[in-house]
């Protein structure tokens, strides 16, 4: 049996899925990113996770006219590397280019779930860094946290600590 | 199959339908409801991956204990990677899936240069299970690091770089060098 993520098969030759694999994936149901060969496709988000999503989204707008917020688009992060971020926030880019390039992230954020905590907290940590991504937030509904990280040597250190429900005006019961 | 009947509800993926799947040329394992699909390993790795498994093979029939290539293991529910080789003990051959708490060792053959999903997520994943030792072999050069579980993380037993040899005591005793595993230049 081949695993079908859409209308067009995932390759099975041997090599490491690319980035054209991963754009011919087309459009599916699954939030699907690459990692360095391996596909990871990845169930809708809850509508929990979207309002959390959402409001961030929008406190973030706030002066960066000169700035693009973008919710779940596709991030290049080197060849082989293509995450789905919930929101990054960019300086100019090609808006019809179906992947955004990291030189061009100044901050990523992701509201961690019960099921991404680990790639969030862990993985996208440490390859978010990797990239260099300037700051990266991560809204923790576990701990109604939202922490800040800037990037300082290569890698990640907490820059400070907001209730989530501050930063979304957001009220959860 | 379509990913609309993958993901049709939006649902996160359940072990049910994960195991549904059956057998796949690819390597697909299930992660907290998303699913990671790996192409078929490449002739390099494989070799590795049952020379490795050779080497082990000896020690681990002295101690009763198994070693498996390539088999489903059940990390907890839901959370079920297929690593390269494992080391385990008494288990059910004819389960298509075993438990983390029979797995002894656990191994991937990786490129150094793009692991980060082996060297972070997995090391993250195995050692929350409290798998006691995670051995990543470099398929390039057959390089060896081997890290045991001190609580809920790795540290960094020993790095066996080509040239050496590694002697594995625990779980089992055996003899590796890097040089043995890798396929003619």
């Amino acid at each position: 049996m081949t695993i079908l993520l859409s209308e067009s098969a995932v390759p099975a030759t041997g090599l490491p899925l690319t980035e054209a694999d991963y754009l011919s994936v087309g459009p599916t149901a699954a939030r699907v990113e690459l990692w360095d060969g391996t596909l990871h496709a990845c169930p809708r988000e809850t509508p929990r996770h979207q309002l959390i999503q959402g409001a961030l989204a929008s406190a973030l707008r706030a002066g960066r006219e000169n700035m693009h917020i973008l919710p779940s688009v596709p991030v290049r992060l080197d060849p082989g590397r293509i995450a789905v971020p919930d929101i990054v926030v960019t300086g100019p880019i090609d808006l019809d280019a179906p992947i955004v390039d990291v030189a061009s992230v100044r901050l990523v954020c992701e509201v961690v779930s019960a099921n991404s905590a680990a790639v969030d907290r862990a993985l996208k940590m440490y390859t978010y860094a990797a990239a260099g991504i300037p700051c990266y937030l991560l809204a923790e509904q576990e701990y109604n946290s939202l922490y800040s990280y800037v990037l300082t040597s290569g890698v990640y250190v907490q820059n400070s600590v907001m209730h989530l429900h501050s930063a979304t005006g957001l009220e959860f019961d | 199959m379509t990913s609309a009947m993958i993901f049709g509800d939006g649902l996160p993926m359940t072990e049910e339908e994960f195991l549904a799947l059956g057998e796949t040329g690819e390597r697909v394992e299930l992660f907290d409801g998303s699913l990671y699909v790996t192409p078929a390993p490449t002739p390099r790795h494989q070799m590795i991956s049952r020379r490795l498994a050779n080497a082990l093979d000896g020690g681990a029939e002295d101690l009763d204990l198994h070693v498996v290539e390539a088999v489903n293991v059940r990390l907890r529910p839901g959370r079920i990677p297929i690593p390269d080789v494992v080391i385990t003990t008494k288990i059910n051959f004819d389960e298509s899936v075993v438990d983390a708490d029979r797995v002894r060792l656990v191994c991937e053959i990786v490129s150094p240069s793009n692991a980060a999903t082996d060297r972070v997520l997995k090391m993250h994943y195995y050692a929350t299970a409290g798998i006691p030792w995670y051995l990543l072999v470099e398929q390039e050069t057959g390089t060896l690091r081997l890290y045991g579980l001190d609580g809920d993380k790795y540290l960094e037993h020993s790095v066996t770089l080509p040239g050496e040899v590694l002697h594995l005591t625990e779980p089992v005793q055996a003899t590796i060098s890097p040089g043995q595993l890798l396929p003619p230049s």
